[in-house]
């Protein structure tokens, strides 16, 4: 099983960076919280039946963590000087390059965390089934609230 | 910039860029975790403070015992009521971190967005409430048992004068309010310490349901 998911998570490391970006973008602790998806991946693969893609589970897991992180701030003791990890992890540089990619994640960023949610499912092209599975909105609505999180984003870009 | 240009902007942004992979060792030490060093610093604060707490709770109930069941000693009212408000501080002190810790281990990745913020929000008030009960049975049962002890110290309710008897102890009433009031105060901290995290649920949940 160990082997079999450390295979599935090399191929789908990219998401995770992408979860990570979208949810910490400035975070000094990005690295731990990167860490922290993958162990909480980890303890709740026995519970990935294949009723679903990986890439669907991972998501659900990934941003129910992710989420889970941010709401339990207002209750955890607050560190410093603790961003440095200790891990052997290959270090990635931040890949935020282009401008309108640079404005696109400072865009997200002021969006809620379940609207940051839903519009990273949007844009990687998952369809409304897949949205409304992963984040537990009706099939019906889920394209009502894409397309209200497009309009905001689309004012937030235009307008600064 | 319109609607149409937001899934072209993320696809050229994350085209061909190849993000960083962990080696099979590392990612076998991280799945080998807990949690990331940040979390399992928080977390070990906490327990410690969890642990401090009780063992010194424990000490002074130790102590509480030898002095009044072994020892015999027979204390004044006034002497037992700062006796009896270090106990509960270092009580409530134990239990307050304890209870912040099962809500920070508590989760539900497994499920919907939706769905995982309910079943959290369930735990988090089923936490609370079971916390006050605790407290309710403890501190209200305490306050009955002084009560019965100093009734029979003075040889039942018969004797019992408000010039003789309650006016001289104003310290035991003052402890038998703070005793019935603990439970209560201790709801109130809950919910102010909870606050940010059940509005936070509850945004979710809302922006979650069709509406």
């Amino acid at each position: 099983m160990e082997k079999e998911f450390i295979e599935l998570i090399n191929s789908h490391q990219g998401i995770l960076h992408k979860i990570c970006n979208v949810y910490f973008l400035r975070d000094p602790y990005k690295e731990d919280y990167y860490q922290e998806m993958l162990i909480r991946l980890w303890k709740s693969y026995p519970g990935f039946k294949n009723q679903s893609a990986f890439s669907t589970w991972l998501y659900r897991v990934a941003l129910n963590t992710a989420i889970d992180i941010i709401r339990k701030q207002s209750i955890l003791p607050k560190h410093t000087g603790l961003s440095i990890t200790e891990y052997n992890i290959a270090e990635h540089k931040s890949n935020i390059e282009s401008e309108n990619k640079d404005k696109l994640y400072l865009a997200i960023n002021l969006l809620s965390d379940i609207e940051k949610a839903i519009i990273i499912l949007y844009l990687e092209e998952f369809n409304y089934r897949e949205i409304a599975e992963i984040t537990g909105i009706s099939e019906n609505y889920t394209g009502v609230k894409i397309n209200r999180i497009k309009t905001q984003l689309i004012k937030i870009l235009n307008h600064g | 910039m319109d609607k149409n240009d937001l899934k072209s902007i993320w696809r050229d942004a994350h085209y061909n860029k190849s993000d960083s992979h962990f080696s099979k060792e590392s990612l076998e030490k991280t799945m080998a975790l807990k949690h990331s060093r940040v979390i399992s610093k928080s977390l070990l604060d906490i327990k410690i403070k969890v642990l401090l707490y009780t063992l010194i709770f424990l000490i002074y109930v130790g102590l509480m015992i030898y002095a009044f069941v072994y020892l015999r000693l027979n204390l004044s009212v006034n002497s037992l009521v700062p006796l009896v408000l270090a106990g509960i501080f270092l009580l409530i002190s134990a239990t307050t971190e304890f209870v912040r810790l099962l809500v920070l281990t508590k989760t539900a990745d497994n499920l919907s967005l939706k769905d995982s913020s309910l079943v959290f929000c369930k735990k988090l008030k089923r936490i609370k409430t079971t916390d006050f009960i605790i407290y309710l049975v403890i501190f209200y049962l305490s306050a009955i048992l002084i009560i019965f002890n100093y009734l029979a110290d003075i040889g039942g309710v018969k004797n019992l004068s408000w010039y003789n008897e309650i006016v001289p102890v104003p310290l035991l009433g003052i402890l038998i309010l703070m005793l019935l009031s603990v439970p209560w105060f201790i709801k109130y901290l809950n919910n102010r310490r909870y606050k940010k995290l059940f509005s936070d649920l509850n945004e979710s949940v809302h922006q979650l349901s069709d509406q």
